[in-house]
């Protein structure tokens, strides 16, 4: 018999986005995950955000898995998380990391909490005695917080937690806990894992005003707060409470609220020359928020240096945000705030659109805080024995963010890479389950088998009759608890219920004897089990009963302690039990009608399909293919290697894509499991994940060729933009970037012989008619000229006028080399653009300079534009082909912009690189990457399992009005032209409802969400409390 | 008329607003009990005929919680919850249910005191407005 390989394990260090979006993928290949997270909940900063730009709310739930989806908590992420694969560790340290390549071993530092979460009650009587009070964290300080307390007031289980610095160990809570869930003498404990590969996901610490010194002259008063720290006076679980936004000095009203930006970023004299990237739209979406939280008069002002608004839709946001929204923007570095005696908060400040300075009081002034990454990346390499580049940041192998150079196995993603909005937090935690998958496949280790149980024969026809299970969660329940007795009795009279029986405590081994006991003796036929963590246990519990012939969707469990109390403060014995009986009642009858389910299997061509063949093209095809998984790559032109990998010769950060690109399109050549298809277009796709069929069609020949494949990839990319702009094709002295640096390359320009150098960005970008982006390379692709131009001659002088740098993250080094080569920045604005005269045949440059305010004229002996980058106008024939959209821009439009932004909304298609956004080449490559991997998760089994609750057509009941297609949301439901019939895809329906509302037949239904079951839970919960007499 | 005590049959979006009312219990915020919570998965799964049966079989209001626009789980959920109620809330003045007996509420999960605002402001409301009209006709019916 063969040796039984190891499961894959792998450690995913931080728990913020980043870190669950990789936990969870990595769960959801079937690996094992340890998440673990050094403070005391899981979350990270995102915990603290209850709005994300651009809706200005919350969609943090819809990063859980789509497919598969009941295997992972299904409720807020806030409350917590929940799969079956991940074991999560809050609270804890990673202390030492032992071995190599795929065979490491961690130690562990488990904090001591000193509650034990699996006695506590939670019923906080333990709080309200704490005579301990201090600064509650998770407020930013904001409101206090007793030294027993409960991190994250959402967290089910609310996990409370003793902080041992503030604790005064007086005993008074040892004395109310009823449970002896405290111990004040617990130790921390020390524990060892191996795992085969690790993520980083730790975040980076923050800038904070009071650790460093050039904070001093900004934080002169509380009413001086760091942008996190606003968000929670945002919150209604901060310090919110509808109408106003108080400032925390006096609880007064803000009405005139400023923010500074790059606090602590962009400052090289104290050796930060860096941008931290979001704190731009950051401040945008605080100035929006304050605006709708406080009402429209709120004056809302941010300072800024550089307004950074480069990501996908960000510069749509800024001008919704000043037009519609009135909030001003001033670019002015206001060097200190002066608290007034009454409380105000002064600052001089100079406007360079009017030339003045202006002494304005404000009542609130929010600080932009950056990041502070050297501590931790030293941290992090001193762990690891990995090396530091010369920034001071872990050394990343020369094309990738993610995997860590001369490491195996080990990878960063998320803040870590530099700090990164939630959409790049998104694909960096995929990209890092990705090289970690790819790296476990390389090790021969093996993956989670679902558990082949049959599910046993639903005793479905047979009258419902439930057995309820109790449990009494050991010594959980106090004196005050509920009343069990009074609570069987009643259960015992209701109608459909064949026994009611009270369990110690079910999670334990005895619980589980006693629980198959039960089955195994009971003449019912459905089991309700009501106890306190029920997705803690839902699993476990069910394979219990279908071990006793149950089917698993027989039985359900239920928060009994969460239902009784809830919205009940004070515990008196009567009403607990009595809410707890509706409760119930209401779960019987929703249980009784319940129908077994069956999940359905989805039949997978192991296939995928990648459609564009640049960089970001072939190096998801080379992903999966490496994987074993067959690729056709499908390339519009005759060549593979796109714009980028065929015109751009070398990179500011020293790439090289053209030497990258030939060395990718040899691996491609070679790989056996690729097969290119050059000079053709897809024209046409039909199918569901697992299944597609797409029509190639190629120019040439005016041939077609059918492919099938289950997964697809686009990758389309883009390409310098046109413009007629500035006497662009009228002389060959005004140029664009890509031209002048291939001419200087070639050497067709000279640059030893030019005197004066013009540059001008943003043309034709960022504004509303034309290209509404920002397209986050030209910053850099400029600057890269202008220092090519210095370095051959210095003499020549160089300016380039621009609306923003958009040099964020350590571009800013190449902004601050420039600047130092004595390269001349100078801004204009959109409203005053530049003119450009020829004189003699020269470019004469004219435009009002903003510092100086005087107009400046700048003959040239050349001008370059920036113009931008544009999508392939091929996209809208894909977006036709596989009918998904595009943006207002060209660009592919994404599922969700912020969580899911390298899916599509149809499950199965998955998009990358400049077909979503431009992007830097490194950022390419991880999308591509995290595409691959999202595509590997479904290809890389025969079958995928989706979902037992799924909605469902009662054929007999249907008029094929087909209105339920047109509802569905997700595109799940299809008429079938040869059975005539309306088919659901069991992968992309949901479970929303929304079919079953449409329809007036009641032929659209959601498995366990019928009609039925529902109005028989109104009922029961209408129905007279008939335990009120029995209680009296 | 001091001591009537209104029922409310709340249909709660299992995404946001069941999470505010989790979080309103765990922050000690107590809401009325009057409140007969009924978990659905989406403000947008919540069909006409539920609500109808709520008040035929003694709901004095029925209350839709569902995330904010633009924040729905299943993506447009709510706004068609929204184009619903509008409509059945015409339907239901026919039959003498007013509309401050039916409401719809966004309610995100870190507004555990919205929630509580909510529900009380519902109860007190319909303490003053009295039992429903069709009280019990449900069972009349039936």
């Amino acid at each position: 018999m063969a040796e039984k390989k190891p499961t894959g394990t792998v450690l995913v260090a931080g728990a913020g986005i980043s870190g669950i979006k990789a936990a969870i993928e990595l769960a959801e290949g079937g690996y094992k995950v340890l998440l673990t997270d050094a403070s005391t909940q899981i979350g990270g900063i995102l915990a603290k955000l209850d709005y994300q730009f651009p809706t200005d709310h919350c969609g943090m739930c819809r990063m859980l898995p789509m497919v598969g989806r009941e295997y992972g908590s299904q409720y807020c992420m806030r409350k917590s998380l929940f799969h079956e694969n991940i074991e999560i560790l809050p609270f804890t340290e990673i202390t030492s990391v032992q071995g190599d390549g795929g065979n490491y071993k961690v130690e562990l530092l488990k904090k001591a909490r000193l509650v034990d979460p699996a006695v506590c009650n939670e019923m906080g009587e333990c709080i309200d005695v704490c005579p301990v009070e201090v600064p509650d964290e998770f407020n930013h300080g904001l409101t206090k917080r007793k030294a027993i307390y409960q991190a994250i007031p959402h967290n089910t289980p609310k996990m409370l937690l003793i902080d041992r610095e503030a604790c005064t160990k007086c005993g008074e809570c040892v004395k109310v806990c009823t449970t002896n869930a405290i111990n004040l003498d617990a130790q921390d404990e020390v524990e060892t894992r191996e795992v085969h590969s690790i993520v980083l996901a730790s975040g980076v610490k923050l800038y904070n005003t009071r650790e460093f010194e050039d904070a001093k002259s900004y934080a002169v008063s509380p009413d001086v707060v760091t942008s996190l720290a606003f968000e929670r006076m945002m919150s209604s679980s901060g310090t919110y409470e509808g109408g106003v936004i108080k400032r925390p000095s006096d609880g007064k009203p803000a009405k005139n609220i400023a923010w500074i930006q790059c606090m602590g970023s962009r400052n090289r004299r104290q050796k930060r020359d860096y941008c931290s990237s979001i704190c731009c739209m950051f401040a945008l979406k605080e100035a929006v928020l304050a605006k709708e939280k406080g009402g429209p008069e709120v004056d809302t002002t941010i300072f800024y240096m550089d307004m950074r608004t480069f990501g996908k839709g960000f510069q749509q946001y800024r001008d919704k945000a000043v037009d519609e929204h009135g909030v001003k923007l001033i670019r002015c570095r206001v060097q200190g705030v002066m608290l007034k005696p009454d409380g105000s908060l002064e600052m001089r400040y100079f406007d360079p659109e009017t030339n003045e300075f202006f002494v304005k009081d404000y009542d609130l002034v929010v600080m932009s805080t950056g990041q502070i990454p050297f501590e931790t990346h030293k941290k992090w390499a001193d762990l690891l024995n990995a090396p530091l580049d010369e920034r001071g940041l872990l050394a990343t192998e020369q094309y990738s963010k993610i995997k860590i150079a001369g490491k195996p196995g080990l990878f960063i993603c998320g803040s870590l890479m530099g700090l990164t909005d939630v959409s790049e937090a998104m694909s960096s935690g995929i990209a890092a389950a990705g090289e970690a998958t790819n790296f476990l496949t390389t090790l021969g280790v093996d993956i989670l088998k679902e558990e082949e149980i049959a599910e046993p024969t639903a005793h479905e026809r047979e009258n419902s009759l439930v057995s309820v299970a109790l449990c009494k969660c050991g010594e959980k329940v106090g004196a005050d608890g509920i009343d069990y007795e009074l609570l069987s009795a009643e259960l015992l009279r209701y109608r459909g219920v064949g026994e009611v029986n009270v369990i110690d405590s079910i999670c334990k081994a005895e619980g589980e004897t006693t629980t198959n006991d039960i089955l195994g003796k009971t003449k019912c036929n459905r089991l309700l089990v009501g106890a306190c963590q029920p997705f803690m246990y839902r699993r476990k519990l069910k394979n219990v009963a279908r071990k006793a012939g149950f089917n698993s969707s027989m039985v359900e469990i239920f928060d009994l302690f969460g239902i009784a109390r809830r919205g009940m403060v004070e515990p008196s014995v009567g009403d607990w039990t009595l809410r707890a009986a509706r409760e119930v009642k209401s779960d019987i009858e929703r249980l009784k009608y319940k129908p077994a389910l069956h999940v359905s299997t989805l039949p997978i061509n192991q296939t995928a399909l990648v459609v564009g063949g640049g960089i970001g093209g072939m190096q998801a095809a080379l992903s999966l293919a490496t994987r074993g998984v067959p690729v056709h790559l499908v390339e519009k032109e005759a060549h593979l290697g796109g714009y980028l990998g065929n015109q751009v010769e070398h990179t500011i950060d020293g790439l090289a894509p053209v030497a990258m690109a030939s060395d990718m399109k040899l691996k491609v050549f070679e790989n056996k499991n690729i097969t290119v298809h050059l000079n053709c277009e897809v024209e046409k796709t039909v199918g569901t994940l697992g299944s597609f069929e797409s029509k190639l069609h190629f120019k040439d020949t005016n041939e077609n060729t059918y492919l099938h494949h289950g997964a697809v990839i686009m990758v389309t990319g883009g390409h310098e933009g046109a413009t007629t702009e500035y006497g662009y094709g009228t002389s060959d002295k005004v140029l664009t970037q890509a031209e002048l640096k291939k001419g200087m390359a070639s050497g067709n320009i000279d640059a030893g012989g030019l005197e004066n150098v013009v540059m001008i960005q943003c043309v034709g970008s960022r504004q509303k008619e034309g290209r509404h982006y920002c397209s986050r390379i030209c910053c850099m692709w400029a600057i890269a000229n202008a220092l090519k131009i210095k370095e051959v001659n210095p003499e020549a002088r160089v300016f380039i006028l621009y609306r923003d740098v958009m040099t964020y993250g350590f571009f800013e080094q190449y902004y601050t080399k420039a600047r130092t080569a004595g390269i001349i920045f100078m801004n204009y604005s959109l409203e005053n653009k530049p003119q450009v005269e020829m004189v003699e045949g020269n470019p004469v440059v004219k435009f009002m300079d903003t510092v100086l305010n005087t107009e400046i004229e700048l003959p040239a002996d050349m001008l370059v534009l920036s113009t931008g980058v544009d999508p392939e106008e091929s996209n809208q024939r894909l977006a036709d082909a596989f009918g998904v959209t595009l943006t207002e821009d060209r660009f592919l439009a994404e599922a969700d912009s912020k969580w899911r932004p390298i899916e599509f909304q149809k499950v199965g298609l998955y998009l990358a690189g400049t077909a979503h956004s431009p992007m830097p080449l490194k950022s390419v490559i991880m999308q591509a990457e995290a595409a691959a991997q999202k595509a590997y998760t479904y290809l890389s089994g025969r079958e995928v399992h989706t979902a037992g609750v799924i909605s469902k057509v009662k054929d007999a009941l249907c008029i094929r009005c087909q209105r339920c297609i047109n509802i569905c949301p997700y595109g799940a439901r299809s008429y079938d032209e040869v059975e005539k019939c309306i088919v659901v895809d069991p992968a992309e329906c949901q479970a929303c409802g929304a079919c079953a509302v449409e329809c007036q037949n009641n032929a659209a239904e959601v498995t366990g969400w019928s009609d039925k079951q529902l109005m028989a839970a109104i009922d029961a919960k209408l129905m007279d409390d008939l335990l009120m007499s029995t209680a009296e | 008329m001091s001591d009537f005590e209104p029922k409310i049959v709340a249909f709660f979006c299992n995404w946001c607003t069941f999470t505010a009312a989790d979080l309103a219990g765990t922050s000690r915020l107590s809401y009325p009990p009057n409140l007969k919570i009924i978990r659905v998965m989406c403000s947008g799964m919540v069909d006409p005929k539920f609500v109808l049966k709520a008040f035929l079989n003694g709901a004095d209001g029925v209350l839709i919680g569902g995330c904010w626009p633009g924040d729905c789980h299943y993506i447009n959920g709510n706004f068609k919850a929204r184009r619903r109620v509008a409509l059945l809330t015409e339907l239901l003045k026919q039959y003498g249910i007013g509309e401050e007996r039916f409401w719809l509420r966004w309610i995100a999960a870190s507004e555990g005191n919205m929630l509580k605002e909510v529900a009380d402001e519902m109860t007190v409301k319909l303490k003053q407005l009295g039992p429903s009209p069709l009280q019990n006709m449900g069972q009349m019916v039936g």
